[in-house]
């Protein structure tokens, strides 16, 4: 089925939710990872330094102004709960893979 | 396919790093004590009661967006080892901390070991001047470690 949504406008919402075109393909092998240390907690205890973002780009992504010890940057409420609007007006779901 | 879990995804993480930090007493490991200031806790613990699942049993395949940014935060923390020494001394790997605590030990040893080279030195060298002296102005000045030294001091007092 062709897509409603123009390209561009496509382009807009997923920069709005600061996501990347290529970064939603769907990937062929499946991604191991274990999820069980990703805790504030467990990250701290380590090197990495933790610091919110409001760009939804930014988000789980790391800042490596101090390269020695990277800080991972995570949304914060007030920017999940903006975004959150995409969601919600049913846009997302229009946005293929 | 959309990206209808797209604000699911965003929930769930949040809840997967700040809803599943200890509480005080380590009774269970539910939220309510975020490490990072600023969490809105009842917005997570809400999710976690009326819209998620149990979250210990959220795997990476439920992240369809998220899951390669969570998996390139995986491989950093596994990749992750110190550069500097100071690093060494304070920040735990997170993989494979033996190291890190049997550098901790070697360097608390090594800094023993070092204080009591010095102490011996400083000792001998005193004894030394002590003999050189005469030993006629009281007692050697010795720690109790090198208390041979010091016997022998008396024992040439004695003859």
């Amino acid at each position: 089925m062709r897509s409603t949504i123009s390209h561009n406008f496509r382009g807009d919402i997923l920069t709005s939710a600061g996501l990347k075109e290529g970064e939603i393909e769907i990937k062929k092998e499946t991604p191991k990872a274990s999820l069980a240390d990703l805790r504030d907690e467990f990250i701290l205890e380590g090197a990495f330094k933790m610091k919110w973002t409001n760009d939804p780009l930014l988000h789980l992504r790391f800042d490596e102004t101090d390269f020695k010890r990277p800080t991972l940057m995570v949304l914060d409420t007030r920017t999940v709960l903006l975004v959150a609007l995409l969601d919600l007006s049913g846009l997302m779901r229009f946005i293929s893979y | 396919m959309g990206l209808d879990t797209y604000l699911d995804e965003l929930l769930l993480s949040h809840s997967l790093f700040f809803g599943r930090s200890k509480k005080p007493d380590h009774t269970t490991a539910t939220s309510t004590t975020p490490k990072l200031r600023g969490v809105n806790t009842t917005l997570i613990e809400d999710y976690q009661k009326y819209w998620s699942e149990d979250i210990s049993a959220v795997h990476i395949t439920d992240f369809p967006i998220y899951g390669h940014r969570l998996q390139t935060i995986h491989q950093r923390m596994t990749d992750w080892r110190s550069l500097e020494f100071w690093h060494s001394w304070n920040h735990r790997p997170y993989r494979d901390s033996l190291p890190f605590y049997a550098f901790r030990f070697a360097l608390i040893l090594g800094v023993l070991s070092m204080v009591t080279f010095i102490l011996t030195i400083t000792t001998l060298g005193l004894n030394i001047r002590w003999h050189k002296d005469g030993g006629e102005s009281g007692s050697p000045p010795a720690p109790t470690s090198t208390r041979s030294l010091f016997y022998q001091g008396q024992l040439k007092e004695e003859y």
